[in-house]
């Protein structure tokens, strides 16, 4: 990878279900140490999106380069092993298991697991787990944490996996207030140690908090992208957010009409 | 909560009982909370619209209102009945109807088989078929479609019948959930027609709507819920001028 | 007499896996093997101990595909009744066999049907839920029908047929031992408890190993478990042949003790077989090393003791559906929850809760 490459190099990536566009023709970069933002409306195409970046679905067309190197069509855990990590919207903490044998996991498994023996995957653990602050919580059953705790078990066990870039999809769904602030703090503290961010959240506010840059989807399309308060000003935004009508109403409709 | 010029024309209702009492209401999946202190009125005769961005409860609160959800906490009244955590079909029995997202409909029953569903609950037979006739005079396109699956019919249609089969349960309250999401906007004008003459003919409407422009223009009075919370609530038209609601639905606020 | 040595092993069984002091444990686990050791010089028939390891040890191989991994086969016999076959031909010296002694045969019995898991894995393992479960379960009947119609395979060219399975004729095993039988099923008791210390040793080590986590990651969420890097495909046929290996070392040895191999169903290929090792495993622990230990030790003390009730006869059938019942009511989670969730009080307020908890 040549200096200045883009982290992740998103092209025309598109997928059809049985017909219909779920996303379609959205192409973007990430530079490496950017925290970009990823917003829409319900049923833009965020997590189909996310879901193509890391494997879980194959594009029907287009390309995803990382590093550099073709990921589109690739399996998941190819994706993990190459230094992508997410999590999912609807945490998925693997019940059954501790805290500390969840985040073991993705020491064991992700971008460093071919290097550590599960002991060496333990000790790993234990550092992410201090960093995310559960440590107290280590030898529970994953599912015994409340909401904002498996929130971040989810992270660690991302975290875990010492990933280049971390995906992170809409952590911060059911957090409220000092949740959402806590949650703010410690995605800069991750950044902060050199890993890039792709982040879909509602809550705009954290966009606005810790995004450099975010990229909007509307019905599977790019239909902006760029600083955040250029971003939110936009009339194309405001009208996907609030409706075509309201956005003629205001005099904020988009100068070109989008095509249909 | 901010009220926005005090609620122009609530003052005038202060008199009157509401039909739909909503005190203190939490509601939650699991222990994922969605819905914080929701407090909110909806007089006989008005039309209420519920807006708020995606992922700020809408499709939630209704279900709690509904009975499909149990609320954590809080009371729901309708006509002086308590429902809070009663289940769906004593809502129902009570006179809240619920016309869901997406619309629901028994696909493979005709239309006719479709709106009699609807009234699945009455005993009174002859009000029944008065209302059948009613009904399909409001919409006129459904009378052509009578023998036609419901599965078969534009959105537009479809709509249309779970409007009406909504309608045939005789609702005190009848709640709709994204009338116009994914209709071409001819359509969503005859929709809003309908629904004047409905609450003309005295029927209580609750409007959950995304489109903010359309809601609010029908509606007689607005909340807007951001992120599981009531934030601002005020006359649709004075909730279509004030430059907080746009701070709500980019969640600025 | 075996009740006493099934009862004592289990609740010695049930402290080694608990999670009591070390000392205890350590303790628990010192006397169960001196039990194991000492019994045959205790009982006057071993061959019922006998029988309770080897379905411990088929069913500890169920537990890494069933338990660790999440996916319940229901076709487990085929691969102890391939086991069984494959030690068979190695071990007879009719046509098409190969005279091979028992203790160099056993091992390579694992491998064949390890070698035919592998084959339908990489197909079935596609399927998620009750549809790997149906799948399974034809395969369980569709190996047996097809081993009961085989006779002699050969390779052109050859005069020799590779290997004979006797068709509906079955296979008659040369005997074992030439010394006296009581001598015989000393070997055989040994043997088998030597199969189920190595198959629980086996379960020990998955469970602390990368390949075990991964396994339980896979039966948590396969998606979850496929983006943090894990190759699940790779696992579940990986797991799916080394639960057949030791399943079907246990037919192997099972094929010795009979004597013979033959098509019907109460044989080798006994498909009641592919529901023990899944009532075992859920009696003692899904998914946990000593599961099947303790799932065998109880089933068949409760066989003993309603044999001693009742008199002999095929009571397995009535009392397998009571047990299923009353455990998935009282303890989808087996014996072990029990064991793990205190005692007195708190014991039984656990099995009310499970009896009144809504479970889809």
């Amino acid at each position: 990878m040549a200096r200045g490459d883009p982290l992740l190099r998103v092209v025309d990536a598109t997928r059809f279900y049985g017909g219909v566009a779920a996303v379609e023709g959205v192409s973007f970069d990430v530079q490496p140490g950017e925290i970009l933002g990823l917003i829409g409306p319900n049923g833009a195409g965020k997590t189909t999106l996310v879901n193509l970046i890391s494997g879980l679905t194959a594009p029907s067309r287009g390309h995803i380069l990382f590093q550099g190197r073709a990921l589109a069509g690739r399996p998941a855990h190819a994706v993990g092993r190459a230094g992508i990590a997410r999590t999912f919207q609807v945490v998925r903490p693997f019940q059954g298991l501790t805290v500390r044998e969840n985040v073991a996991v993705g020491a064991m498994y992700g971008r460093g697991g071919a290097t550590r023996n599960a002991a060496q995957a333990f000790a790993h653990a234990d550092s992410v787990l201090a960093q995310v602050n559960l440590t107290a919580r280590a030898t529970d059953p994953a599912e015994s944490l409340p909401i904002a705790g498996r929130k971040r078990l989810e992270l660690a066990k991302a975290l875990a996996m010492d990933p280049a870039l971390l995906l992170l999809d809409e952590a911060m769904a059911g957090l409220r207030g000092t949740e959402i602030d806590e949650a703010m703090a410690l995605i800069r503290r991750i950044h902060a140690t050199g890993v890039t961010i792709l982040i879909i959240e509602h809550v705009m506010k954290v966009i606005q908090g810790v995004c450099d840059r975010v990229v909007v989807l509307d019905y599977g399309r790019k239909i902006a992208d760029g600083p955040p308060a250029t971003v939110m000003a936009d009339p194309a935004v405001i009208q996907a957010y609030l409706g075509r009508r309201y956005a003629q109403a205001h005099g904020l409709a988009p100068a070109t009409e989008p095509s249909a | 909560m901010t009220e926005i010029a005090a609620g122009r024309r609530r003052l005038a209702l202060a008199g009157s009982a509401p039909l739909l009492q909503v005190r203190g209401l939490h509601a939650a999946y699991d222990d994922i909370q969605v819905l914080w202190d929701i407090t909110l009125d909806i007089y006989p005769g008005e039309i209420v619209a519920l807006v708020g961005a995606n992922g700020a409860g809408k499709s939630t609160l209704l279900a709690t209102l509904s009975g499909l959800l149990r609320p954590t906490a809080g009371t729901i009244q309708l006509a002086g009945q308590t429902l809070a955590g009663a289940p769906a079909h004593t809502a129902v029995a009570a006179g809240l109807i619920h016309v869901p997202e997406g619309r629901r409909l028994f696909s493979a029953l005709t239309v006719a088989e479709n709106l009699r569903m609807g009234a699945f609950l009455r005993h009174d037979q002859a009000a029944v078929e008065a209302d059948y006739a009613h009904i399909l005079d409001l919409f006129p396109r459904l009378k052509v479609r009578l023998v036609t699956a419901a599965g078969k019919l534009s959105g537009g249609e479809q709509q249309m019948v779970a409007l009406a089969r909504g309608l045939m349960a005789r609702p005190l309250l009848l709640m709709i959930d994204e009338l116009s999401l994914g209709l071409a906007p001819v359509i969503v004008d005859t929709l809003i027609e309908i629904l004047h003459t409905v609450n003309a003919g005295g029927t209580t409407l609750l409007l959950v709507e995304q489109d903010v422009q359309t809601a609010l223009e029908l509606a007689h009075y607005g909340y807007v819920l951001e992120t599981g919370t009531l934030t601002l609530q005020g006359d649709g038209a004075d909730l279509l001028h004030d430059s907080r609601i746009q701070q709500a639905f980019l969640g600025l606020a | 007499m075996n009740l006493v040595i099934l009862i004592a092993g289990l609740t010695l069984s049930i402290v080694t896996a608990g999670r009591g002091p070390v000392l205890w444990r350590r303790g628990s686990l010192a006397a169960l093997a001196l039990l194991a050791l000492a019994a045959p010089l205790i009982t006057p028939n071993p061959l019922t101990l006998t029988a309770v390891y080897i379905a411990g040890a088929a069913a500890a191989g169920w537990n890494i595909i069933g338990g660790f991994t999440g996916y319940a086969a229901f076709g487990q016999a085929a691969f102890f009744g391939l086991g069984g076959y494959a030690t068979a031909v190695l071990v007879a010296r009719s046509a098409g066999s190969y005279g091979v002694p028992a203790p160099l045969a056993l091992p390579v019995a694992g491998l064949v049907p390890a070698l035919i898991a592998v084959l339908i894995g990489l197909v079935v393992l596609r399927l998620r839920g009750h549809y790997f479960a149906i799948a399974t379960l034809g395969i369980g009947i569709a190996v047996r029908e097809l081993v009961n119609n085989v006779d002699c395979v050969g390779v052109p060219g050859l005069t020799k047929p590779l290997f004979c399975l006797g068709a509906a004729g079955g296979i008659i095993l040369p005997p074992v031992h030439r010394s006296e039988v009581a001598v015989t099923n000393l070997t055989f008791y040994f043997a088998a408890l030597g199969l189920l210390a190595g198959g629980t040793a086996a379960l020990w080590l998955l469970n602390r190993s990368k390949f075990g986590y991964g396994l339980r990651a896979i039966r948590a969420n396969e998606e979850a478990a496929a983006v943090m890097g894990i190759q699940t495909t790779r696992f579940k046929v990986a797991a799916f042949a080394a639960g057949a290996a030791l399943t079907g070392f246990a037919g192997g040895l099972q094929a010795l003790i009979n004597g013979s191999v033959l098509p019907d169903q109460s044989s080798i290929f006994d498909p009641y077989r592919s529901l023990e090792v899944i009532l075992i495993c859920l009696i003692g622990g899904v998914g946990t090393v000593w599961g099947p230990v303790i799932g065998a030790l109880l089933l068949y003390a409760v066989q003993e003791a309603l044999i001693g009730l009742l008199g002999s006869g095929d009571w397995r059938p009535v009392f397998f559906g009571a047990f299923v019942i009353l455990l998935i009511l009282f303890l989808p989670r087996g014996l072990q929850q029990f064991t793990t969730g205190g005692g007195g009080r708190r014991t039984w307020r656990t099995l009310w809760r499970n009896l009144t908890a809504n479970r889809v």
